[in-house]
């Protein structure tokens, strides 16, 4: 009797839901209303056309004779723009067309118009539009843009179905622009938890092991890193077990990872040492001195050269972590400011050293030493769970802000 | 000449043989020790005695010793700091820098912390031509580390400093262990490299 009433229940409210979705078919969409922002920005390669959008609409984007058309599924109302014309021969005028339950912008190009690719970044959700310069490499265009390649069926948002389909010229049909499944910025971050099986690393007074510390704090920072930032992050070991330093990198590598963060415990005969460290690559100047400077003035997020750190400026040059060392001082350097300051702890500063595991990461890439096991006080903090959490806490924080500073720089944000 | 000064002298020339005898001895005995030495060292080192690189120390000291400057951890392993040893002025370069590796192993004599392991033991060390020396360690220059970058930066720049500092042939170190050369210390530093000395995290004088 109960089961059955139960039963009859649930298919009631069902059934209402059901209903509740019927009538009100596009529930996503009206959450956007007020809250659709639209920026223009134009580059050497061509013009950046960012929209942003508090949740992910259904989109379209195709390319007519001498227009981009980019179809949104609903009347987006708070769309800054009616029309906007362009003093630039790649994008010359911007005009919307809004329809009862379909909007079009339109992005009517000049004559130096080459290609035009698109793209989506999260948290939050903005679609990209890249209008590139004829002649431009597609795809290498704006400073970091990703080759466009044909994304999978369920990227791809559904055609609105709808009114007014654009007039099309007979003698060109319209191409429909995919989105890459590669976009620039922060996407994807690699954790390394430092050492691991029989290689232990550290070991502190009562015996606490750096490698189980490490795999904890790792782990910590993969659910914050991708709840916060909605990033994707990989790990170069989610458990207890030994991965050679060049597999970790590779790892890194292969992901195409956009951050490579190499979190260590610190260890030293010196007992008195305590509180953290972060460290990048060192370079030297040598033989491949020019180089090095060309690869700083060229690297991939534009970032000016920081100014000389303290620390060790040793031997060899690497050239695949040489391109992001901008980059990666600047990344230690927000997060050597947020542990000091979240752990109340004396700063050591950041430092470069030619750390192996460094070398050949083709991305920004770090290495934190989050306290001294060696240290007794520090290392019964490091026992304590809380503790972790603010470590963890605060690189994500640091990689929250330099996620950001990188999506301004690419004129994302 | 008057009797004492005559004792005097054959005292010395006694003294002096002892001490050749013994050097000789000595480095016997490391030369039995050691394995064939690698083969980027082969190519281009010194072998100890060698004529052609042997030369007189920076400054003369008195007797058959010389001063050299060690450098340990400072207590908060922040830094390096100085602790000065006497070594025997031996004929080369490369005993004089294995004899200040042992020193810089068996640690400070004051408030300064070590940075290597005491139970590690020098090898050998060779000098190629270009002024890279190569110190071979034993295994246990790698199992007794500490550890941590902090660990490893200060046991690998104490040594390189050292050696840089002190004998002005040796422009970079390379560091060897059994022979072999190792991908890292403890999973750190890369030590397929050589070395230069980084004399900017040795503490200044006023500092001290």
């Amino acid at each position: 009797m109960t089961t059955l009433r139960r039963n009859l229940r649930r298919r009631a409210a069902l059934l209402v839901l059901a209903g509740l979705l019927a009538v009100s078919p596009l529930p996503a969409l009206d959450l956007g209303e007020g809250e659709v922002a639209l920026r223009f920005q134009s580059t050497p390669q061509g013009t950046r056309v960012v929209l942003e959008f508090p949740s992910r609409p259904a989109y379209q984007v195709l390319r007519e004779r001498d227009r981009v058309v980019l179809t949104l599924q609903g009347s987006f109302r708070s769309i800054p723009y009616k029309s906007k014309k362009f003093d630039d021969p790649i994008l010359e005028r911007f005009k919307l067309d809004r329809g009862s339950r379909q909007t079009d912008l339109l992005f009517f190009t000049g004559a130096e118009f080459g290609s035009v690719s698109s793209f989506e970044m999260t948290s939050p959700f903005r679609l990209v539009l890249d209008f590139q310069r004829r002649g431009a490499v597609p795809g290498a265009a704006p400073p970091g843009a990703g080759t466009p390649v044909p994304s999978a069926g369920e990227t791809q948002p559904p055609r609105a179905p709808g009114a007014e389909p654009p007039s099309v010229p007979p003698e060109q049909a319209p191409e429909v622009i995919p989105v890459p499944t590669k976009p620039p910025g922060i996407q994807v971050i690699v954790v390394d938890a430092g050492h691991g099986g029989s290689e232990t690393g550290a070991t502190g007074p009562t015996g606490l092991l750096e490698k189980d510390v490490t795999l904890d704090v790792a782990k910590r920072l993969q659910a914050g890193l991708s709840r916060k930032l909605g990033v994707q992050v990989i790990l170069t070991r989610d458990d207890d077990r030994q991965v050679s330093l060049d597999e970790r990198t590779a790892i890194a590598n292969h992901e195409r990872a956009d951050l490579f963060l190499s979190v260590h415990v610190n260890a030293s005969l010196a007992k008195e040492a305590r509180g953290a460290e972060t460290y990048f690559l060192s370079t030297q100047a040598t033989d491949d001195e020019s180089r090095a400077i060309a690869a700083l003035e060229n690297n991939s997020l534009g970032v000016e050269t920081p100014p000389a750190s303290s620390g060790l400026g040793l031997v060899l040059w690497d050239l695949a972590q040489s391109q992001y060392l901008a980059e990666s001082s600047q990344l230690a350097e927000t997060i050597q400011q947020n542990l000091n300051e979240a752990l109340r702890i004396e700063s050591r500063g950041i430092k470069q050293a030619p750390f192996r595991v460094l070398m050949g990461a083709t991305m920004p890439a770090v290495l934190v030493e989050i306290g001294f096991i060696t240290n007794g006080e520090e290392e019964s903090r490091l026992k304590d769970g809380a503790y972790r959490d603010r470590i963890a806490g605060a690189i994500i924080e640091s990689v929250a802000a330099f996620k950001e500073r990188a999506e301004k720089q690419l004129g994302l944000r | 000449m008057k009797l004492p000064d005559r004792t005097l002298l054959f005292g010395a020339i006694g003294l002096s043989v002892i001490l050749i005898v013994v050097a000789l001895l000595w480095r016997m005995d490391s030369r039995l020790a050691a394995t064939p030495p690698p083969a980027p060292a082969a190519e281009q080192a010194e072998s100890p005695g060698t004529p052609a690189l042997s030369r007189a120390p920076a400054e003369i000291p008195e007797g058959n010793q010389r001063e050299v400057t060690l450098f340990f951890q400072s207590p908060d392993g922040e830094e390096l700091r100085e602790e000065k040893r006497k070594i025997f002025l031996t004929e080369t370069v490369t005993d004089q820098a294995r004899q200040t590796v042992r020193e810089l192993i068996d640690g400070p004599q004051g408030d300064l912390v070590p940075t290597l392991p005491p139970e590690a033991e020098v090898r050998e060390v060779y000098l190629a031509a270009d002024g890279t020396a190569y110190v071979d360690f034993s295994q246990a220059f790698v199992e007794g580390h500490v550890g941590g970058s902090s660990g490893e930066i200060s046991a690998v720049f104490s040594l390189v400093d050292t050696l840089a500092f002190n004998f002005p042939e040796i422009k970079r170190v390379k560091i060897l262990v059994e022979g072999e050369e190792r991908a890292t210390l403890k999973q750190h530093l890369d030590l397929t490299r050589t070395f230069l000395p980084d004399m900017s995290i040795v503490a200044r004088d006023e500092e001290r």
